[in-house]
């Protein structure tokens, strides 16, 4: 009986101390209200050992960004007001310089030229207030596909930072209007996302409209007059070849792809009546001949 | 019957009468010892009052202005003669004031001398303030350090409006704060525990962290009212939720 007293007595102490400690030590605070600017991040021109590769590591840099710029979630921090010039990317920077001019992110980089003619362009992301690296990549590629790499870039930057995947190494496809207003020529077009690397996908014969691109590949679907007859038409990008999609007697037109990219549904004009039509076996045997 | 009520009036007269002799003699006796008893009970508020809090540091004039004023005033009252004469010199009531006030300024004064309590015994002086707050300061205290935090946090806090489901993403960083109001550590996120392969709440746990390092240093050591509880800021934990 006395046995249980005394551990009745200590179990009664130890939960009063327990929860008396953390009651009286902290205090508990709601955050309900922020902000939504853009985060402060910069970006110095990416180092490099020789004059070509510096123009590349310039390039690089601009390109990044740019594409951050735009998206209207970061906000670049001049050059000219960087503290620390910095000399390797492989030693951690001075945040402390870098907290200074308000800088919450920091991307250092450096382009490299390979003995095979390649360059090899790398980056580390640093978060500057908590002083840790967020990640890192590098890449090897031809020296004229620097564009490409620097969206890259920004995609993973873009990525760390706000959690969403980036969208800056997509390309966009659109019907180019030229000629007067009687004689329109209409051709398919396409573009990296920031209007760089435009060219055309169709010669001024073909009256391009409603072009749609492919949810999971590099296939583009389009309404045509090419053949003399409003025809659907599939292009895969991989190979720059078309191919009409199917063969009706009426027209075919409003081309869509389905959410998973497996085929198309297009609108067919048979007898007056427009009926909705999916073919998927077509997709499927365009992707399979281009292969 | 009459008689009764006659007797009964002029007894109630008398008992009146009595009250009004017994008043005037009161301060006949108290302000012999009026030099004596108000600095007891000042030196004993002072030690244990709570508003002192609000009173700024000694300024420099202060202890001369003491010094001045203790040579003259100390000496002027007549030493306490122990005759219990019925009239003893006793100072005219405006002396009589004049000395009160002084001997309360002195007082008052010799608080406020650097290199006192307040300055010196920084930690004895503070846990006889925490003892003495009631617990209707203390939540009146705390509201202040949220509405302090709450204001200081919305320039730091980009809120992930902007990812799927914002309502769910709710992250609580617990902190620990020097006494200069600057952060003490790394501030640690508590809540939720596994975030890392749930990609917005990993964003939403980064940005959390991110302001509360950005907000470093807190106003809270500046601030007039909770600025010397350092108990009350020394560690914490914010829940970052956006508002619906």
């Amino acid at each position: 009986m006395r046995l249980i007293r005394t551990i009745l007595a200590a179990i009664s102490m130890a939960l009063a101390v327990c929860l008396a400690a953390p009651a009286s030590a902290q205090i508990h605070v709601d955050i309900n209200d922020g902000n939504l600017n853009p985060m402060p991040i910069a970006v110095p021109d990416f180092l490099s050992a020789n004059p070509n590769a510096a123009a590349v590591g310039r390039d690089v840099a601009g390109v990044i960004r740019a594409n951050l710029d735009r998206s209207g979630l970061f906000r670049q921090i001049e050059q000219g007001a960087f503290i620390e010039n910095i000399q390797d990317m492989n030693v951690p920077p001075r945040f402390a310089d870098w907290r200074v001019i308000s800088a919450q992110a920091l991307v250092v980089g450096q382009v490299s030229a390979l003995p095979d003619g390649r360059v090899r362009i790398e980056f580390r992301l640093w978060d500057v207030l908590s002083e840790q690296s967020l990640t890192g990549f590098q890449y090897a590629t031809t020296p004229d596909n620097w564009r490409r790499i620097a969206h890259r870039i920004s995609d993973q930057i873009y990525e760390q930072l706000t959690g969403e995947r980036g969208y800056f190494d997509t390309r966009i496809v659109f019907v180019s209007e030229t000629g007067p207003r009687t004689r329109r020529v209409k051709r398919l077009m396409i573009m990296d996302q920031d209007g760089a690397n435009p060219f055309f996908l169709t010669g001024p014969e073909a009256q391009v409209l409603t072009p749609r691109f492919s949810p999971s590949t590099q296939m583009i679907t389009y309404m045509s007059f090419e053949t003399g007859q409003p025809r659907v038409f599939l292009y895969n990008l991989e190979t720059n070849r078309r191919e009409v999609l199917g063969d009706f007697p009426g027209m075919t037109f409003a081309p869509r792809f389905t959410p998973d990219g497996s085929g198309v549904v297009v609108t067919l004009d048979m007898n007056g009546n427009s009926e909705i039509f999916l073919d998927g076996s077509a997709l499927a045997r365009a992707q399979a001949s281009h292969q | 019957m009459r008689a009764g009520v006659i007797i009964s009036v002029i007894g109630h007269v008398g008992a009146v009468m009595m009250t009004f002799l017994a008043w005037e003699t009161a301060p006949l006796v108290v302000p012999m010892q009026g030099t004596v008893v108000p600095i007891e009970i000042l030196e004993i508020s002072a030690e244990s009052n709570v508003r002192a809090l609000s009173i700024p540091e000694p300024e420099d004039l202060a202890p001369a202005a003491a010094e001045e004023e203790t040579t003259p005033e100390a000496v002027e009252p007549p030493a306490p003669s122990p005759t219990p004469a019925p009239r003893p010199p006793r100072p005219t009531p405006q002396q009589n004031d004049e000395l009160d006030l002084a001997s309360i300024a002195r007082m008052v004064d010799k608080q406020r001398e650097p290199g006192r309590e307040r300055t010196n015994g920084a930690t004895s002086d503070r846990n006889q303030r925490g003892a003495g707050l009631g617990t209707a300061e203390v939540a009146s205290m705390q509201d202040r350090i949220r509405a302090l935090t709450q204001a200081h946090m919305r320039r730091c806090w980009r809120m992930p409006s902007d990812l799927p489901d914002p309502e769910r993403l709710v992250v609580t960083v617990e902190w620990e704060l020097d006494r200069n109001g600057s952060l003490r550590g790394q501030p640690r996120v508590t809540s939720p525990r596994n975030y890392n392969f749930d990609p917005p709440m990993r964003t939403a746990a980064e940005n959390a962290l991110r302001a509360v390092r950005q907000c470093d240093p807190y106003p809270f050591p500046n601030d007039p009212i909770v600025g010397e509880h350092y108990d009350l800021w020394r560690s914490g934990d914010f829940t970052f939720r956006v508002s619906q």
